[in-house]
């Protein structure tokens, strides 16, 4: 046993002992003698199962995504709870007598933020028939650099496909989704199969499509933590940087620097597939509007073409704006305090042969489980603390296989952000299915790993080589984060 | 080191409560001895909660029936007086579901799967979606013109290439296509009342809405009183399926697993962790708080086109009460029809303290609800009332009764040796 556990394990201890004056003492010295039988058993840290520190939440059940971290003081509870009002509650045309939640449309993905984050978690690409659900957008672009080095929107279409509109007004269209599948081997001669998604738009309204159009399929991803990413400061993102790769490990990891509205200058691009918003409020308002069509102080025009626009303009609005700077805060608020929920089975054989051999055949050098927040003023409580998201917020090289060939801002068709991986194991628990990726093509995780190319491919070889009980194990570790 | 050390407070506490809590259920419990008796007693508190589910969705169903009634006689033949015998059966219909609102605890319970509830009690409302509405100014509706966009009334009531049937109405309420509430008690509301655009009565839609010819005052009066009985038809259906589902002596249903007895306490943990739940995140939190903000717009109350919100305050309330007492009484009548086992006389079995807490816990709440219920303003006016008023600090103590009731809920769950239930939960 290391030294630094020694004194964890007395520090925890004492204070066991000393924050439980109304539970028995018989019970108390259990769960130390239980502790450290734990630790004498297995080497493992009990405290290795808090992800987030004490922004950790103890729950494996389907809820799990959607409780605040237990360290926001609770005077913030009210808060949260309006924002959870405004994140899950649909929004309804204008004009109507419930002021505060008008304005949808006239375009939209979904009509609520819960719609697609389902239960504050992540969305299915497809329902049983394979037809796209609302949790999976697709961004269009044109070749071209925009205003900021955004990307150009599709003249017809805009910067979003939306397929569902409110009466009177005309969806978009319609997406066809297929699958190809592909085989693959293992190096102990076991097959796999891999799908590869098709899109077809078709029964579209506002004319045809660019030929040369870009189109890059996003899934909702789940929420919990973003407030302890949004904690990270620039410098420690930028220090993992290494864009051209001058260790040559074969991984660079680069930044995204995106267009911020509120300041009005490119930050650093944090959140999203290709790290394409620079904070959680940008976030959320960006998809209040491309998604439902509900305008803010961030976004105060609807994201409409001047087809559209000219088309609805005597649509009433929802006022001006439609959501205002209070209920943005609050749903803003309450996306950045859902906690992280705790690991499990933290203890158990395979776990730890899984955590030593994701370690071992280089996942880790992405989804890096060790960063140290910085200074927060959102939430103070989130401010110089260590967690474990199994992320370095930088985009990398994915390879071809992945690749959507549409660029987005300093990010290119074949880079995506590292997702953080923390509290993914419970994707099954919450949301019911386990496809992951950035388009849910992985069909679970070991699909996912098989999908990583370029900067990841090295590790995906090394994964392809473990036996067949070491993959299962790597698996067992993530169902288990 | 300090922020380690602090961090670690947090975690061992956490850490420590836990296993404190669990030891309780391994260890032997004082009331070893009682406990013979234990399981019997849940299973009558469980079949008192069943009993109680399957009358309130019964009443409620029977007054959707009334209202059903009320409203056909009033399409057929359009007047005043009929369209105050509608609202008259409209508020009688509100006070018997409100007392089913308890019901969404339980995991898999019948009102929330499947959408029922979702057809029955969905807020907010699209109110443009279903009819004709007055032009907003952003915060409040402010000009009597009708919205017209390219020359038609909004709604589907005003789309005569849309067929109004069940099905139609029903299918809009899909995965997908949320964004259309079109049926249940907001849209028959919105239908009677129309909207709330005045500062000191509910919303005055003219009878004359629903009548052709020469003195109508809207077009598309037959679509509009067809959508009406349609949605009339869908509340009593869906209310009835739901009945059903707590029917006794039917084999397989939701009651009998319910009630199974290997099922005991998978129940009854569902039971109150569902009650913790609402009562802190929905009725204290979600439904009041919005409201309650600085800025918030008049109508964020869910009875907003009645102007019947403190009905629903008063109503989720004695739906609790219900529960607790094991009493169920019809409210217009005074009649009994339910007198049994209730959740206090569970509680008091196991620890007579926590149950006079949940007593004192519900009277409380039941004090501070009729604060806002007598309160001379109607509920949209003292939404926009600035803070600090006393109507304001009534609303806010009702909710604060509300979390205090689920604190006293998750005693009485712990005390029944249960593990403490995060009520923030979903």
């Amino acid at each position: 046993m290391f030294y630094n556990q020694v004194v964890m394990t007395r520090i925890l201890a004492i204070l066991i002992v000393i924050g439980l004056v109304a539970c028995k003492k018989k019970a108390s010295e259990e769960r130390i003698q239980s502790i450290e039988a734990i630790e004498k058993e297995t080497g493992v840290d009990p405290l290795e199962a808090y992800l987030a520190g004490s922004a950790s939440v103890n729950d494996a059940s389907n809820g799990a995504f959607g409780i605040q971290a237990p360290n926001v003081p609770s005077d913030r509870l009210a808060d949260f709870q309006v924002g959870n009002s405004f994140f899950r509650d649909i929004w309804v045309t204008a004009p109507s007598s419930t002021t505060s939640r008008d304005g949808l449309g006239p375009l939209l993905n979904a009509s609520s933020c819960g719609a697609c984050h389902t239960l504050d978690g992540r969305g299915k690409p497809h329902d049983e028939l394979f037809n796209p659900t609302s949790s999976l957008l697709f961004r269009l672009s044109i070749v071209g650099l925009g205003n900021h080095g955004a990307s150009v929107d599709e003249p017809n279409y805009g910067g979003q496909f939306q397929p569902k509109s409110i009466l009177g007004a005309q969806a978009e269209g319609e997406v066809k989704l297929s699958y190809i599948e592909m085989k693959g081997k293992y190096a102990d001669g076991t097959f796999y199969t891999l799908r590869k998604p098709t899109y077809i738009f078709q029964n579209l309204a506002y004319g045809a499509m660019d030929p040369s159009a870009m189109v890059s399929p996003r899934l909702a991803q789940q929420l919990p933590g973003l407030g302890l990413l949004e904690a990270l400061s620039e410098q420690t993102i930028l220090s993992n940087a290494d864009p051209n790769d001058l260790d040559a490990d074969g991984i660079s990891g680069t930044a995204n620097y995106v267009w911020d509205e509120a300041s009005q200058s490119n930050k650093l691009g944090r959140f999203g597939w290709k790290a394409n918003q620079p904070s959680i409020r940008q976030q959320v308002a960006g998809a209040f509007n491309g998604d439902m069509g509900i305008t803010s102080t961030l976004f105060p025009k609807e994201g409409l073409t001047t087809q559209q626009g000219e088309l609805y303009k005597e649509f009433p609005n929802g006022g001006l704006p439609e959501i205002n700077d209070s209920r943005l805060d609050q749903v803003t608020f309450y996306c950045a305090t859902l906690g992280v929920p705790l690991r499990r089975n933290i203890s158990h054989p395979d776990v730890l042969q899984g955590k030593a051999l994701f370690a071992q055949i280089g996942c880790e050098q992405c989804h890096l489980s060790k960063l140290k927040t910085g200074n927060y003023t959102l939430v103070p409580q989130f401010s110089n603390k260590t967690i474990k998201p199994y992320t370095d917020m930088l985009l990398h090289d994915m390879g071809e296989g992945l690749a959507d060939a549409r660029p987005d801002f300093n990010a290119t068709g074949s880079e995506w952000r590292t997702p953080p991986l923390w509290g993914i194991g419970l994707v099954k628990t919450v949301n019911n299915h386990t496809f992951f990726l950035h388009d849910g093509r992985a069909r679970n995780f070991e699909e996912a790993i098989l999908w990583h190319g370029g900067e990841g491919g090295k590790a995906k070889e090394e994964f392809t080589k473990l036996t067949a009980k070491q993959r299962q194990q790597l698996i067992f570790f993530l169902e288990n984060l | 080191m300090k922020s380690i050390s602090l961090l670690t407070i947090a975690i061992v506490g956490a850490v420590a409560f836990a296993s404190c809590k669990k030891k309780k259920e391994d260890e032997p419990q004082p009331q070893q001895e009682t406990q013979v008796e234990g399981p019997s007693k849940k299973q009558q508190f469980l079949s008192t909660y069943a009993s109680i589910a399957h009358t309130s969705f019964t009443e409620a169903k029977t007054a959707a029936q009334v209202l059903q009634t009320a409203i056909n006689s009033f399409v057929g033949s359009p007047d005043a007086s009929k369209l105050e015998a509608c609202k008259t059966a409209y508020k009688a219909a509100r006070v018997a579901y409100l007392q089913c609102e308890v019901f969404r605890g339980p995991v898999g319970n019948p009102l929330d799967s499947a959408g029922a509830e979702g057809f029955i009690n969905s807020w907010p409302l699209d109110e443009g979606y279903i009819d004709y509405t007055f032009a907003d100014n952003g915060g409040i509706v402010v000009n009597t013109d009708t919205v017209k966009i390219n020359g038609k009334l909004q709604g589907y009531v005003n789309d005569r290439t849309k067929t109004i049937s069940d099905v139609n109405l029903l299918g809009s309420n899909g995965e997908g296509s949320d964004a259309n509430i079109s049926v249940g008690f907001h849209a028959i509301e919105f239908l009677l009342w129309g909207q709330d655009i005045y500062v000191d009565s509910p919303g005055k839609r003219p009878y004359t809405d629903y009548v052709t010819g020469t003195s109508a005052t809207a077009p598309n009066a037959d679509r509009r009183g067809e959508y009406l009985k349609v949605c009339a038809t869908i509340l009593v259906d869906i209310l009835d399926q739901v009945a059903e589902k707590w029917k006794p002596d039917v084999a397989g249903n939701y009651r009998a697993n319910f009630l199974a007895t290997s099922r005991v306490d998978a129940s009854l943990k569902s039971v109150l962790s569902g009650m913790i739940k609402l009562t802190k995140g929905e009725f204290g939190g979600e439904r009041i708080l919005p409201a309650l903000a600085e800025d918030a717009s008049q109508e964020e109350e869910h009875s907003c086109f009645s102007d019947l919100t403190k009905d629903d305050f008063k109503y989720d309330v004695i739906g609790y009460e219900n529960i607790l007492t094991g009493v169920y009484k019809q409210q217009l009548t005074g009649l009994t029809l339910v007198n049994s086992i209730g959740l206090s006389k569970l509680v008091e079995e196991v620890a007579s303290a926590k149950a006079s807490n949940l007593a004192m816990a519900i009277a409380d709440l039941k004090s501070k609800t009729d604060v806002v219920y007598n309160a001379t303003l109607p509920y949209d006016q003292i939404i926009v009332k600035p803070a600090g008023n006393s109507d304001k600090a009534a609303v806010q103590s009702m909710s604060d009764a509300w979390v205090k009731l689920s604190e006293r809920l998750n005693e009485a769950n712990t005390a029944l040796g249960y593990e403490v239930v995060n009520p923030d939960e979903e």
